[in-house]
């Protein structure tokens, strides 16, 4: 059995204090960053990673990354003998910032292209992170859109099952990068208001910066009151920019992962929806909820409180449904007001209380990507 | 131990052309909208690899590159630093480099998992274990594994940022493997040996394989894995297959034996401070 062991998480949430408080009184801080788009000067919130002294782009993210990691490394006692024995999943939305950064830079600064001799580009973070650390040679680094570091769990498990590894390290990145806030502003996707999952007048989305480091083993290894019970991936090919809003690429995805986990519909206790609060994703999650539930299952949304934090979200918010339920509750889904007569469906609006039981999460990207977990907390 | 059921391969090297966009659209007119370059020569690749046979929907689709799609991303950056203009929806969608692997998943009509992953070095190799992992466990009955690099100039630039000589060739290409457990009709059994050798390990357990065995190394350690295992390897057995330095090279290789090979390959690759084996068996 493949086990969870817990990690952390560089979010606009804080610590893990800061944290629990935010997602039980239902609070969180946003910044606003500004952007002229054909001619139009716009301003929209931003869930930023709150560190003032970001003043060296191609270093902070090292520094994040490893920090992150050693934090998790630190609260889970693990010995530079298990780390060995540790394969590295890396998920990330963002074409390499390493790479990305750079060339950026070079029209900032002075049109040439400065680049060194070093070897840059996708993976290197995640080449870095097992050097430092000393891992297992074995790393990849996903690029699947909103789903990449869910992904990274499926994978992470697979290879654990396998015993090719004892250890994973699930890493799930996000920072601000400007192509990608525009990018998504030019697409007409942005809130300029708040990000508000599931209710009838819902802008859109936020977008947020999160890392996030989760370790996960087997129980003969390090054994774990959460466990990974099993998830599954698919491509819905109706659309590269989302999922079909009748919900039958998502209803698909959400069975799957029930009947390859032995679970049933009704032995869920709650699911982490997606919910990016575009009108289509939710509509399409509703009814792919549907079609596998009679009725409506207790579900929320994560991102009111760190934001759409694209290849990162699988993690971190595994990360943070994993601290809400070891603190015995379940968040709210926060900045909901109204119901939406056509998804019919209400997000939590109050905190619940929580202390274990089976969880789904759900993810859904560009690409046609379609991914749902489900884990298990046993009670101790 | 799993099974390659169908190869294709489209490539070339620097100074050589390959309208990529011409081939495709006599293939398929209706999709050339919306995708770029990298989608084509994705596309065009698998296309070469699945000529002959018919995917189950449940297909899943593994893809690996060094750079992804690299190209739509200089122009993202042009719109943006030069033209001082928002990003065209278009080039922002296909920067995810998953992209790619949701139109061929179209194309072929297949709903499995699809994967889009990188590496620093040896990514298509790190993608090829995972691949076995899943068939052997059962995750995945079936899978189309590729790796696709589409070649970037200005060339002494690709070169830097690559980490290679400035004498070395560029390459490009798009190479996948149909994969399954299931040995029926299989052109070649492929083992991704789970231990990890020591130089005299690997000297020792060289010394015990069969005369012949044909061998072949990873590009990159190519220089390197030669000098050490010299004196270990006869010449005469080097399967000698390079179509210009690209970083997803080693399915070319396996490709290429794998067509046009008999016998059995070893193919050794450098892990760290650790070689690893991959043996490809050509079947009747």
């Amino acid at each position: 059995m493949v086990t969870l062991l817990g990690g952390d998480i560089y979010s606009a949430l804080g610590d893990e204090e800061e944290r629990l408080k935010h997602l039980k009184t239902g609070t969180y801080k946003t910044v606003q960053k500004e952007m002229v788009l054909m001619g139009e000067d716009l301003s929209f919130s931003y869930y930023s990673i709150d560190d003032s002294a970001r003043n060296s782009a191609l270093s902070i993210p090292l520094e994040y990354l490893e920090n992150v990691v050693q934090t998790a490394i630190d609260k889970l006692k693990l010995t530079s003998a298990d780390l060995s024995r540790c394969g590295l999943f890396l998920g990330s939305a963002s074409n390499d910032l390493s790479l990305s950064l750079p060339l950026g830079q070079n029209f900032d600064n002075s049109q040439v292209e400065r680049v060194g001799c070093e070897r840059i580009g996708n993976g290197y973070y995640a080449q870095h992170l097992s050097e430092h650390f000393g891992l297992h040679p074995f790393s990849l680094t996903y690029n699947t859109a909103c789903t990449s570091s869910a992904n990274g769990v499926i994978d992470a498990a697979s290879m654990l099952e396998g015993g090719i590894i004892d250890y994973a390290l699930v890493i799930g990145f996000e920072m601000f990068a400007p192509i990608s806030f525009e990018g998504f502003a030019s697409m007409q996707l942005l809130s300029q208001g708040n990000i508000a999952p599931f209710d009838k007048n819902r802008q859109g989305i936020v977008l947020g910066e999160a890392i996030s480091a989760l370790f996960m083993s087997r129980d003969d290894v390090c054994d774990s009151p959460w466990k990974y019970l099993g998830g599954v991936g698919r491509c819905e090919t109706h659309s590269v920019t989302g999922a079909n809003p009748d919900g039958v690429g998502i209803g698909e995805v959400i069975q799957a992962a029930l009947h390859t986990t032995g679970t049933q519909a009704q032995d869920i206790v709650a699911v982490k929806a997606h919910g990016t609060a575009s009108a289509l994703n939710d509509q399409a999650e509703i009814n792919g909820m549907k079609k596998v539930f009679n009725t409506a299952p207790d579900f929320f949304s994560l991102k009111p409180y760190i934001g759409h934090t694209l290849g990162s979200c699988g993690c971190s918010e595994l990360l943070l449904l994993m601290e809400c339920v070891n603190a015995e509750f379940l968040p709210a889904t926060t900045n909901f007001k109204e119901r939406d007569e056509v998804l019919e469906w209400t997000p939590l609006q109050q905190t619940k209380r929580c202390t274990d039981g089976k969880f789904m999460l759900n993810y859904f990207g560009f690409g046609g990507n379609n991914t749902s977990l489900i884990v298990e907390k046993v009670d101790s | 131990m799993i099974y390659i059921h169908s190869v294709g391969t489209l490539g070339r090297v620097e100074g050589e052309e390959l309208d990529v966009k011409a081939a495709w659209k006599a293939i398929s007119a209706k999709m050339i909208r919306r995708t770029d370059r990298f989608i084509q020569l994705a596309l065009l690749g698998a296309h070469e690899a699945l000529k002959a046979h018919t995917l189950s929907q449940n297909t899943a689709l593994y893809m690996a590159s060094g750079q992804g799609n690299l190209a739509v991303f200089k122009r993202l950056r042009d719109q943006r630093y030069i033209h001082k203009q928002p990003p065209k929806p278009v080039d922002f969608i296909n920067s995810l480099s998953n992209t790619a692997g949701f139109y061929v998943a179209q194309y072929f009509g297949i709903t499995g998992k699809n994967l889009n992953v990188s590496r620093l070095n040896n990514v298509a190799e790190t993608l090829l274990l995972l691949a076995q992992n899943d068939l052997e466990l059962g995750h995945e009955s079936e899978i189309l594994l590729g790796g696709v690099d589409e070649l970037q100039e200005p060339y002494p630039f690709t070169r830097k940022t690559l980490g290679i000589c400035d004498d070395t060739v560029l390459g490009e290409g798009s190479n996948w493997l149909l994969l399954s457990a299931n040995k029926e009709d299989a052109l070649a059994s492929l083992v991704y040996e789970k231990e990890r050798f020591s130089l005299k390990e690997l000297q020792s357990y060289l010394l015990t394989l069969d005369k012949d065995i044909m061998y072949t190394f990873a590009q990159k350690s190519a220089t390197l894995l030669q000098k050490e295992l010299h004196n270990i390897l006869d010449e005469t057995h080097i399967f000698n297959s390079v179509n210009g330095y690209f970083e997803t090279s080693g399915l070319f290789t396996l490709v290429d034996f794998t067509k046009n090979g008999s016998g059995t390959l070893i193919y050794i690759l450098l892990e760290g401070d650790k070689y690893r084996l991959i043996r490809l068996e050509r079947l009747n």
